[in-house]
């Protein structure tokens, strides 16, 4: 009998299929959190992520081949861009000219944060350049973990609304300030003043401008599309696309152009055309892939060997978070109770704040060495916790509404 | 429970108040949102020009004038109370609106607000107490005893079909147009004591009636019944809560102020009546809140069949002599505008809707409305989305 018309045993699968045994099992761990635990989905995808990524087993379980690096990155990007996006046309950034409390309190809180953070790192011995690092880095809170909890338990109010704008605002901080210190390293390889200024606008302001025209672009397709959901959601993924691609192409950043472009998407929307149309389904998926993804790659391994700068990092952040923004509640016009919730709900961080530190180590890998441990750890112990505080931030306050 | 009876407070005849229950809004979406507390505590921390407290939801919060005895101060009340409120929604990036009704919100996304008698209501009707967030206008008006008052609330049903009307600003509810002006009642139909109050003349007598239904357990106090007029014995007053909150707070003052003159009139034309008055009030009503001013309405003893628009110009030529004793010609003069030109704010939303064509846009010009910035709808302005 000639049995050579099938295949070998076990059969082979390109690495496409990894990614969707992975979107599967984090569906179903999702599912597990949300239903028994009542935590939120996204501990499921991340658990399923860890699982999935915990020394290739379930790969190698599988017989798949694992993805290849740069595949993986190209997906992890990705799906941050979409989240950026959806972000920045998400806030409302005009209620800054309506209430520029708010923007003095943004820039307490996340300057407070940089500068306890750095001198905490100083004070541990961590070089200068490393440290400004980690505490620009800390800055910044999750915008994936926000949207996506947020979303979840359809919250509404003012410490959601709050946190989502101030979210947005510390990421623009973060990745502006990210960019300058790029620049200040290259000043102390090279020694060129002018890199110190020029780098720095090219980046920002090409950033801006590639958001603009992308959202212009939106406009201008939307406007012979009339209210059809499938079109909006294919354009929004096209206009994401072109972007991000130009902004890589032209070594801009990607983070700052996508959270810009929808930002200006939101703003030129003057008809209010998509204040019905949202464009969850899309970030959803995203998310999804996001969380899943980042846990797949990130070695756990990492918090052991942390150690006190971690500890150090995590102890500071919290404390001036919560500090600032609940001191400085009542001048923006909540009560500071309110404002304490809105300072739990900027502990969250994510794999966006990872890629701030790629960014900054691709062009000097002995920065990584030094200030990755430190961010790294904190990024995997805030991404639970941080998801976690900000749940009962919304569910203290009553802003979150769970079918009971 | 105890056995009290309702004591009649004595009130100046022909005082009044005004409370208008409020829609907050997204900016972003124009759906109802979750605000009023932040709202209250924000805008209480001085103090605030008028009463204000929360509603049954979040999405709703309910501005009180003090007792007035003239118009004109009722509006700048009105006024202050207003530009203080949107003052503190700027902050919180919300908007505050009239309407009485949300054209899209959804009854089951509505929360509860924290207080016990919201939460015993809620658990005793429902989904209704959710559809229920439907925003209307009470006024009050002052009564020296229980059954002048009695007197005023009978004769004055003959005026409801007006009052809804010239109100009627809620033809969108839950996403659709109801083809109705004022959909809000219907609403208040559900509920087990609406429509109107029933025929007792003599304030003994009511407080026996009242009595009865609380030994069956049918009521426990006064807030049980949602009549269209009922009286309100511990402020000393009559509150007809047939009105719409109507978009501006000018529009409410106006039918304040229409109020009050007819009263003065009712009071000073002394006349008998039976129960034949409210032959066809059911019919009446309907009318109004069907076709608003273009209703048809059938006089119970005469028979005679008037359009809506009509019996108002002729109230208001019978009411404007006592309208100039009580200052309130502005008033009656901004209610004859609104007949000859622009018609009720229903009107103006389908107007809207019209040329905007997107319900969260009629949202969010109403707001812009509510605060005084759009005098007039622009109407065939049929404007396209580029």
């Amino acid at each position: 009998m000639d049995l050579s018309f099938l295949p070998d045993w076990p059969p082979l699968f390109p690495p496409a299929v990894a990614v969707a045994v992975l979107a599967l099992l984090a569906a179903a761990f999702g599912e597990i959190a949300a239903r028994w635990l009542r935590w939120p989905r996204l501990l499921g995808y991340l658990a399923a992520g860890a699982l999935f990524g915990a020394g290739g087993y379930v790969l190698q379980l599988l017989n798949l081949e694992p993805l290849p690096t740069p595949t993986l990155r190209f997906a992890l990007d990705f799906a941050a861009a979409i989240i950026l996006f959806d972000l920045g046309q998400r806030v409302s950034f005009g209620w800054l000219r309506r209430n520029p409390a708010l923007l003095g309190a943004s820039a307490v809180e996340a300057g407070l944060t940089f500068v306890a953070v750095f001198a905490t790192m100083h004070w541990l011995d961590i070089a200068p350049l490393p440290a400004a690092l980690i505490a620009t880095i800390s800055m910044s809170t999750s915008p994936a973990v926000v949207l996506a909890l947020t979303r979840e338990v359809r919250a509404q109010g003012q410490v959601t609304e709050r946190v989502l704008l101030l979210t947005a605002l510390n990421s623009i901080y973060a990745v502006v300030l990210s960019t300058l210190l790029l620049a200040w390293a290259r000043l102390e390889t090279r020694g060129l003043l002018d890199d110190y200024l020029l780098h720095p606008a090219y980046l920002i302001f090409g950033s801006l401008a590639v958001a603009a025209l992308g959202a212009r672009l939106f406009h201008l397709v939307a406007a012979f599309v009339h209210h059809d959901r499938a079109v909006e959601l294919i354009l929004m993924l096209a206009v994401v696309s072109i972007v991000f691609a130009t902004s890589n192409a032209l070594q801009l950043s990607p983070l700052l152009a996508l959270l810009a472009c929808g930002a200006f998407v939101r703003t030129l929307d003057r008809g209010r055309r998509l204040a019905r149309s949202d464009f969850g389904l899309v970030s959803a998926l995203a998310l999804v892939l996001f969380f899943a993804l980042s846990a797949a790659t990130v070695d756990l391994g990492i918090l052991v060997g942390a150690g006190v700068p971690a500890l150090a990092l995590a102890l500071v952040r919290t404390v001036c978070k919560v500090v600032a923004v609940g001191a400085l509640a009542p001048l923006t016009g909540i009560v500071w109770r309110k404002g304490i919730y809105t300072g739990l709900g900027l502990l969250p961080m994510s794999a966006i704040a990872l890629m701030l530190t790629h960014q900054v180590s691709q062009l000097h890998p002995q920065l990584d060495a030094e200030a990755g441990a430190v961010v790294l750890a904190n990024i995997v112990v805030f991404q639970v916790v941080g998801a976690l505080t900000l749940l009962f931030a919304l569910r203290a306050s009553g802003e979150a509404r769970e079918a009971p | 429970m105890s056995e009290e009876l309702l004591d009649f407070k004595h009130s100046a005849a022909l005082t009044m108040g005004v409370e208008l229950e409020l829609q907050l809004v997204e900016r972003r979406s124009g759906d109802l949102t979750r605000a009023a507390s932040d709202l209250i505590a924000l805008v209480t921390r001085k103090p605030f020009p008028a009463d204000i407290k929360p509603e049954i939801t979040e999405s709703m919060l309910e501005i009180s004038t003090s007792v007035h005895t003239n118009y004109a101060p009722l509006l700048s009340q009105l006024l202050a109370a207003r530009d203080t409120l949107v003052r503190g929604a700027d902050r919180l990036d919300i908007e505050v609106s009239g309407g009485g009704a949300h054209p899209f919100q959804r009854w089951y996304d509505r929360q509860i607000y924290d207080r016990p008698r919201f939460r015993h209501v809620a658990g005793l009707y429902g989904y209704l107490a959710k559809q229920f967030t439907v925003f209307g206008q009470h006024v009050h008006i002052g009564c020296e005893d229980g059954t002048q008052a009695l007197r005023l609330l009978h004769r004055l049903s003959a005026y409801i079909p007006q009052f809804i009307a010239l109100a009627a600003s809620s033809p969108y509810h839950q996403g659709v147009d109801t083809s109705f002006d004022c959909s809000r009642l219907n609403s208040i139909n559900a509920f087990p004591l609406s429509g109107r109050a029933p025929f007792l003349t003599d304030w003994a007598e009511f407080e026996r009636f009242f009595a009865k239904l609380r030994r069956l357990g049918v009521v426990e106090s006064m807030k049980d019944f949602y009549w269209d007029i009922r009286p309100k014995p511990e402020y000393g007053t009559i509150e007809v809560r047939v009105f719409d909150t109507p978009l501006t707070v000018e529009r409410a003052a106006a039918l304040a102020g229409y109020l009050q003159s007819i009263c003065a009139m009712l009071m000073d034309r002394e006349e008998e009546f039976t129960e034949e008055i409210y032959l066809a009030y059911n019919y009446n009503r309907f009318q109004a809140c069907r076709f608003g001013l273009e209703g048809q309405v059938v006089d119970s003893i005469t028979g005679e069949s008037t359009p809506l628009h009509l019996a108002v110009l002729r109230t208001l030529e019978a009411c404007r002599p006592y309208a100039r004793d009580l200052d309130a010609v502005p008033a009656l003069d901004e209610i004859e505008r609104w007949i000859r030109t622009e018609g009720n704010d229903a009107r103006w939303q389908r107007e809207t809707m019209q040329s905007r064509r997107s319900l969260a846009e009629l949202v969010l010009e109403s707001a812009e409305r509510w605060r005084g910035r759009l005098p007039v709808a622009a109407p065939g302005t049929i404007s396209t989305y580029a």
